[in-house]
Order: C-alpha cells, then structure tokens, then sequence
C-alpha cells in the first residue's frame, strides 16, 4: 500500500481535519498574543494528544507549530511587539508599516511569506532531507561558532542610529548572557550566590520587556486614543508585488530553512541573516527600517524556512532542530516511535503523516490568518487606555507560564525599565536582545571548538566551512566600511552635527562613555574571580569569554567618549512624547508594582486591582464606565486564570488570597 | 464594601479548600518538577508516568519544567514546596553527586526520597569508521597520545560526564571531554565526526547503532546487554568499573510517609502499564522500582560511591 494515501487517509478525515484547524487557529492565537510561545502551545498540547493516535496527534502538533510561528508577525506589526523572538527583525519594518496605516499590506505581505517560506522548507522536506541532513552533520562547533558571529556581525548593519551605541547594547546583551551557570562546565558567572541567577536571564522574558515596556510607556504619553488604525487597508499584497519580489521569498525561505536544519542556531538567527540579506541586495537599502516591506517578506519567509528545517534532522537523525521540534521529538517518543536515522524505513506512515499534515496546516494558516486579521485588528483598535493594560498582564502571564516562576516576570520588567532608558537616549532594543541570544550560541561553540581542536586555533581557518563563513563575516565589516569611506564627501551636516537633543545629549553621552568603561572595568575585574576546572585549559575557560567582553565594551565607551557627537537629527514627523508625565509615572509604577505584589496577594487579586487602577489612570472616571472596567478587570482576570490552570496547566502564584 | 466582602469569601474559599488529610490524598492536581528540558529523557518518562497516574490516583499529574543550572533550579524550587504530597520531583543519580560538584547546595537528604523509577544502561560509543576494534586498542591508542582523542558528555556533572571519568580513571588514560548541553548535541557532533566518542545511555543512541553509524565500545553494566550481545562490557575488557543512571521520584521533606507510601504504590502500578512498558523497550530503560525505605538506603551508598568518584575525578567542591 502507498504510504502517502494510507497517510492521507488518517489526514483527511474528519475529526483530524478539526483538530488541525483548531490547532491552526489555536498557534496563530498563542503566536500572537506576546509572551506565549510555540514551544509552550506544544507542550500543553502533547498531553491532550494521548488519547488519539499517533498520526493525528502528530498531526495537531505541526498544525499549532506552523500557526504559532506565523502568529507572531501579528503583535509584531501592529504592537511592536515580537511574540517570538524569530519575530524580531519583522518589527523593523513592520512595526513603521503600520504607524503609516499600512498595515494590512504588511500583514498581507507577512502571511504570503509565511505560507512560502514554509512551503519552501517542506518541499526540502519531501525531497532531499536525508541529503541535507547528512550535510548538516558537517557543522561541527567551529561552523555553529562561524555561523552565530555571522548572525552577531549582521547586527551592527541593522543599526539604524549610531553605529557605537548601537554595537555598546548589543554588547551588553551579550554580557548579559554571560550571566548564570556557565553551560559548557557549569561554574557560577555572576550569580552573587542566588539559586535564580543560576539559570541566566530568560531571552523571552528580556526580549517582552524590552520591545513590549518602553513602547507602552512611550504610547501612554502619546496623544492619541487608539494605537491600531481602525482604518486598515486591504489585508492584501498585490500579485505584481509578489512576482517582483520573487527571488527575496526564495533566498530567504532558503535561509530560513537552511538555518532551522541547524539544532541550536534558531529562528532568530535565521529571519535576522534573511533581513540582512535582503537589506544587502536591495537597491535602496536606507529604507530598510522605516517600513521596507521587502525587509517584512525576508524576516517571515525565513522563520516559517526553520519551521520545516528543524523538522528534517528530527525525522532524518533524531535530532530536533530547535525547541518546538524537541517537544515534537518527546511526543514521538511517548507514542512509541524511535526517531534516528531508520525511521523512513521503519515508520514510513508516520513520516508521511507528518509532511502532509505539515502542507495541510500551511494552507489552513494562511485562510484563517487572512480571515482573521480584520477580527484581530478590530480587537487590537481598542481604546489604549484598555488595551495597554490588558497587553501588560499577558506579558506577565505569558512570561510568568514560560518557566513557572515569578523571576522572569521580574526580570521582564527590569528589562523594560533599561528598555526604556536606553532608548530614550538612543541605545537600539533590537541589537541588546540579539546579543543576549546570540552570545550563548557563540561562546559555547567557541570553547567546544577549541577542546575539540588538536591544532589550534588556526582549525577555525583550515575548516573549509568555517573559513567561508568567517571570510563572509569579514567582508560583512569591511563593506559598511568601504561603502561609507566612498561617501565621505557625500555626508551632510546631518550626521556630524548636535542632532537630537542638542548640547544635553552629549553631556549625557560623555557620562554614559565614562559609566560604561568603569562598568568594563569592573566586568573584567569580577571575571577573574570565576572558578575554573580541570576539565578546560584555564586559557579559554569560563573567565575567557566575559573578559574579550569587556575588552570591547572597555574600547567602545572609550569611542564614545572621545565621539559624544553621536546622535543624527531625528526623522522628521516623528512627535515627541508630549507626555502628561503624570499618566507616565502612574502607569510605570503600577507596571512595577503589580509583580511585586502577585505572589504575596495572588494573581486573581492583584490583576483586578492593577487593571481597575491602570483603566481608572488613563481613561475617565464616569460611574458607567466604573462598572465597565470592573467587568472588565473580573472576567479578564478569572478567564486567564481559568484557562491557564485548566488548560495550559500553569500553577499560578497563590498569595494570602487566590 | 461589596468588594471586601467578595474578596473575604474568596479568600475564606480558597483556603477551606487547600487542607487535605492523608485519608482521601489527593484531591487535587498534583505537580511533578522535572528539572530537566521538555523532550528529554526525563521529560518523556515523566510525561509518561503523569499520563499513566491519572487514571490510577483520579487526578491530573501536571509535569512542569524547571529547567537551569544543571538541575539547580529545579531542585530549589522543590525543596521549597509545601510538604504535602502535591509537589513531587523528578530526578536522577546526579542528584547525589551533583552536591558535590557545587552544582547545588542542597542534598539529596533534604529531600524526602519517594521511589526509584527505571535504570538505563551507559555506554562509550565511537563512531563506525573509528580505527579502533575494541576497548583494549582504545586505551592503547590513548596511552600512547593522552590528551588527544576527544569523548564528548552531556552535561558537567550529569551521570555520562561521571561515566567518563570513571571510565578515565579505571583505565588510567588521558582523554579530552568536550561537554555538549545534551545527549542531541553530542550525538549530532559524534554523527559529524567531530568527536571520537561519546558517553550516553543505551537509549539514547539505539538507533545509531541501530542503522550502523556507531559502534558501541563497551557497555558499563555487569553483564553484556541482552539487546546488543556483541558488545563488550567494561569489566571484561580489563577496566574494572560498573555504572548506570536511574530516575527516581523525591517529595519535600516532611510530606507524611503514607502519603509517599501512597504514591510510590500509585508509580508501581503506573510502571506496569503496557503503555509504560512499550516506552521503557524503545528507550532501552528497566523497571527498577524500589519503596522509599529501600531508596533511601539504596542512595546512602550511591551517595559514598559517587562522592569518591567526584573526589577522584578532582571535581569535588569544598
């Protein structure tokens, strides 16, 4: 019997066919709302999956993978918000999309990438798996090492402002990932003695504080009632768009693809290398970052690529591709399946199976996230005094669900206070988010690649994989480089004069640059206090990788200071934050105040009273809409209580009350 | 007003609700922490125990993941939960040893062992086109240049880096470790040939061996493996050393011992399962259950054979 039908047969009937929707609908949700993730939808879905058989529950987990993944680009064009960090390089240009009322162009355009780039990676799939699997093994520590500085180098060409603060905070991020247990031999690396600390700085939790915090606080002192255009254009991009752009669809869901086929480098690497990319062949690349729709097609081509990419080592070698692939990896394991490198031959039904419900889901994705983005939309055109509340609370929950801890909600918010810090005085969020991701995949590989070496260092070079790359990275720098020594004579006034903020800014860039190096200062000192072991030469143990750090950051601040006259003039059209700062400082200490008091009091308690306050704050205080809010408050509060304990089986923090 | 009053009925509600006697355990959900990643070899035994305990205690058994820090997380958190049979926790030997390492500060002692849960068997496996025949050619070829074959683990501290040292120092050899985050990685690095072997359970490597890409060098249990007869265990090959890695569930200390007697014969039954029974065949893992008395005595003497290895192998925090 052909596998193919038999599969099928299992696909096309009716009860797997209403799972996959639900589970399609279900992904775009949690994708969407920032603070759920698809690792999480599908580790709350693998229990529910017990109960049926094998092939339908395989079934619904890519149905939620591919919904949840493609969810994201939702918060990420209209709240700035990435709801996955594979969605970050889409808030680039989405996010300016949107402001411009334009929108539905991007979420348009944003889908049809999607359902390309996930199509792409599962014709690779069917196809040529087992060749590109077997491809993939070549990529030992020194090519993942290669790989993820190239990510790192794509950084600095994503900068919008100055280059140096924009190289200082994605150096921070990376000191920051430096924090915890060390992963290769586990020595505590700034822990100051607390069992939290020893697991690091969770990226989803900085990453919601740091794109979702400062944008509400920003948005609170803005004048205007609704954030989302109710007025959206047409959820569309139109055909001869599509065409145009054809080869940006290909090169990037191949990026996405090839980068998801990688385990560990993820989807932030891959939609960041496809932004890149994109950014590079593009014949305007200065509109990148003010709403460049081509920048919106590259970013969701290819983290939709890594959807089917992660998936070919897990059915090929057993080896998932990246977190949600891994949870795929456990529930084939609970349904009596051994993934390795017999599995074509032992369980072709199941293979199948999983490449057509993989087809299937995609094209379910892109009906109802068409259909859906005008309820969504509606839904987001709330009244803000409402909304950025509401968004508040699904950060904390969501963040709170990711580990079942309240450190990371904690963290979260810290993260949106320096969020917010840094980019009032123009240090980009985007490159000290990356560098927090990054900077574990680069120093691990780093250090595995050296034990590894019996020669040296110069095996980074004579490792024909990883000396490409390298050369890439190399040219990545000098490019930028070249490009603007050739426009020397063509730079205006703009760029060297007082810019934004005038005389203030450079008082307060100078200061920075002078807290900065004793801060490098410091970080050096302390790396020396790490413990070593005997497993590592102490050469390139755990102290070697927080020391190159803050060598850099020592001679960035350094820049800094010698160069205060950082800041180009602001774009134009851009108001200021005419802030009532009342309403700022009300809504920022609620926002402080409200994780602080969930454990003691309980979350039910505690989110009624933060939502009562913060709708009281912004919005006004007539008798009816009292009663509102508090419906509000209650039902909001009690259904994600209900539902994330029954549902999602998250244990939520239980003070003195409920 | 009406507020105040709805918030004292809520709260007077909610903690009617939380006392619970020994008599009618449980009554409600129970959460088991799992200080290891989704998807890894804890992670599907412990979702596979939670879904056979439903049926048998009558309530839902939550797995929650609390990963960091080796374990470190994970056990802090369980150590800390109330000692009322509604937070259990779901670990292996390196919870013994990993007290030493300075992974933790707490031991496997401040916690309430609860009962022993499957074993699975370790082994070195190279990969097929390695040049060595057996692990006599292995130890020679290391002799003769220590420092230079690389044998990759699955975490500092975890039972294949202890695994290896053993295995070090019962041969007297010098080889690099290369420590990967975990069993994938390092499978994926060995499939590439970017190590020369690696140190993992039985299961975790199956189907490589399976398809012919590994070899396996020799296995660390007793006796040769039922499943793989024609690989030599350690002991025969002249390297004097058994080990193998178990699971085993802890409860906080101070949960009332009828409760952990409640639970442990819950885990027999569990264990029984044929579902069970399937997933621990694929994983090549036996069913070792043991009460709490006996796990208890049984860990007092991992705890002296561990804290000697971890001593010896020069890992031992003050």
């Amino acid at each position: 019997m052909n596998p193919l039908l038999d599969a099928a047969g299992i696909i096309f009937t009716p009860g797997t066919v209403f799972y996959m929707l639900i589970g399609v609908a279900g992904g775009l949700i949690v994708g969407a709302i920032p603070g759920l993730t698809a690792t999480m939808a599908m580790a709350i879905i693998t229990p529910l999956t017990f109960t049926m058989g094998g092939n339908q529950a395989f079934a619904l987990l890519c149905a939620v993978y591919v919904g949840a993944i493609s969810g994201g680009l939702y918060s990420a064009v209209l709240l700035r918000i990435p709801g996955t960090s594979s969605s970050i390089a889409t808030t680039f240009d989405g996010f300016p999309l949107a402001r411009q009322g334009l929108a539905g162009q991007a979420i348009g355009a944003g889908l049809i990438a999607s359902f390309i780039g996930g199509s792409f990676s599962f014709i690779c799939l069917t196809t040529i798996a087992p060749l590109l699997s077997r491809f993939a093994l070549k990529f030992g520590p020194h090519e993942y090492f290669a790989v993820s500085v190239l990510g790192l180098s794509t950084i600095a060409s994503v900068i919008q402002t100055s280059t140096i603060k924009g190289l200082i905070a994605g150096l921070l991020g990376l000191i920051a990932s430096t924090v915890g247990l060390d992963r290769v031999v586990g020595v505590h690396r700034f822990t100051f003695g607390s069992a939290e600390f020893t697991s690091g700085f969770d990226i989803l939790a900085v990453l919601i504080g740091m794109f979702a915090i400062p944008q509400i606080l920003s948005d609170v002192g803005k004048k205007q009632t609704q954030l989302v255009e109710l007025r959206v254009d047409r959820i569309m991009l139109p055909l001869r768009r599509i065409v145009t752009s054809w080869f940006n669809f290909l090169r990037s869901s191949a990026i996405g693809t090839w980068i998801g086929l990688l385990p560990g480098a993820g989807g932030s690497v891959a939609s960041l290398l496809a932004y890149d990319q994109a950014r590079r062949a593009s014949r305007h690349p200065e509109t990148f970052g003010t709403g460049e729709i081509e920048g919106v097609i590259a970013s969701e081509s290819a983290n939709n690529g890594v959807v089917g990419g992660s998936i070919i080592p897990l059915l090929t070698l057993g080896i998932p591709g990246d977190t949600p692939a891994a949870v795929m990896l456990s529930a084939l394991m609970i349904h009596g399946l051994q993934p390795g490198p017999l599995l074509f031959r032992t369980n072709p039904d199941a293979i199948y199976s999983i490449l057509l419900s993989l087809y299937v889901a995609n094209i379910f994705m892109i009906f109802i996230a068409f259909f859906g983005a005008k309820f969504i939309i509606r839904t987001l055109s709330v009244n803000k005094s409402i909304l950025l509340p509401v968004i508040v609370v699904m950060c904390v929950i969501g963040t709170f669900a990711t580990n079942n801890r309240m450190f990371d909600v904690w963290v979260m918010i810290f993260s949106g206070l320096i969020g917010y810090v840094m980019e009032k005085y123009n240090y980009p969020v985007g490159p000290a988010v990356l560098g927090l991701v990054l900077g574990p995949i680069v120093e691990t590989n780093l250090r595995q690649a050296i034990q590894i070496s019996n020669i040296g260092f110069i095996e980074f070079l004579t490792r024909p994989i990883s000396g490409i790359v390298l050369l890439l990275v190399a040219l990545n720098f000098l490019w930028p480089l070249i490009r603007d020594w050739k426009s020397k004579r063509k730079r205006t006034a703009k760029e060297t004069g007082i810019g934004r903020g005038g005389a203030t800014m450079l008082r307060i860039n100078r200061a920075a640059g002078m807290f900065l190096i004793v801060l490098s200062l410091l970080l050096f000192w302390q790396s020396g206090n790490i413990a070593q072991t005997s497993i590592e030469s102490t050469a390139y143990g755990p102290s070697f990788y927080p020391r190159v750090l803050s060598i850099f950051l020592f001679v960035l601040s350094l820049l800094l200071l010698i160069f205060p006259r950082q800041d180009a003039a602001p774009p134009e059209g851009e108001p200021g934050p005419s802030a009532s700062s009342k309403k700022f400082w009300t809504t920022a200490s609620l926002i402080v105040a409200y994780p602080l008091l969930v454990p003691g009091i309980g979350f039910v308690v505690t989110t009624v009273g933060y939502l009562m306050f913060s709708f009281l704050s912004l919005g006004d205080r007539s008798r009816a809409s009292l009663i509102r809010y508090l419906l509000l408050s209650l039902s909001t509060a009690l259904g994600l209580y209900y539902i994330f304990e029954n549902f999602f089986n998250v244990l939520l923090p239980h003070g003195l009350l409920i | 007003m009406k507020k105040a009053a709805g918030f004292f009925l809520l709260a007077f509600l909610v903690v009617s609700l939380s006392s619970a006697s020994a008599a009618d355990f449980p009554q409600k959900s129970i959460v088991l922490i799992n200080p290891w990643s989704p998807g890894g070899g804890t992670d599907v035994v412990a979702r596979m125990l939670a879904k056979e305990l439903q049926p048998i205690l009558g309530v839902s058994v939550v797995v929650v993941n609390k990963v960091g820090g080796s374990g470190a997380v994970g056990i802090n958190e369980a150590s800390k939960a109330a000692p009322d049979g509604y937070t259990l926790f779901i670990n292996d030997k390196s919870f013994v040893s990993s007290h030493y390492m300075g992974v933790t500060k707490i031991r496997w002692d401040d916690m309430q062992p609860v009962c022993r849960l499957d074993a699975a068997s370790h082994a070195i496996v190279i990969h097929k086109d390695a040049p060595w025949k057996s692990p006599q050619e292995f130890v020679a070829d290391a002799k003769k240049r220590p420092g230079k074959i690389r044998i990759g683990v699955s975490g500092i501290g975890g039972m294949s880096h202890l695994n290896a040292e053993n295995f070090k120092l019962a041969s007297k050899i010098d080889v690099k470790m290369v420590s990967f985050e975990g069993s994938a990685q390092s499978r994926a690095a060995l499939a590439g040939k970017h190590i020369d072997g690696m140190s993992a359970q039985l299961g975790e490597i199956k189907s490589f061996v399976d398809s012919g890409d590994f070899k396996i060098l020799a296995v660390g249990d007793e006796k040769r493996h039922p499943v793989f007869p024609d690989a030599p265990t350690f002991k025969e090959s002249g390297v004097d050393f058994t080990l193998n890695q178990w699971r085993a569930i802890w409860a906080p200390k101070g949960t009332p011992m009828e409760i952990c007697q409640k639970i442990a014969g819950a885990v027999k039954k569990a264990m029984d399962t044929d579902d069970f029974k399937k997933l621990m065949a694929n994983t090549m893992t036996q069913n070792l259950f043991l009460g709490p008395e006996e796990l208890t005595a049984e860990l007092k003497r991992q705890d002296q054979v561990l804290k000697k290895l971890v001593e010896d192998s020069g890992l031992l925090k003050k």
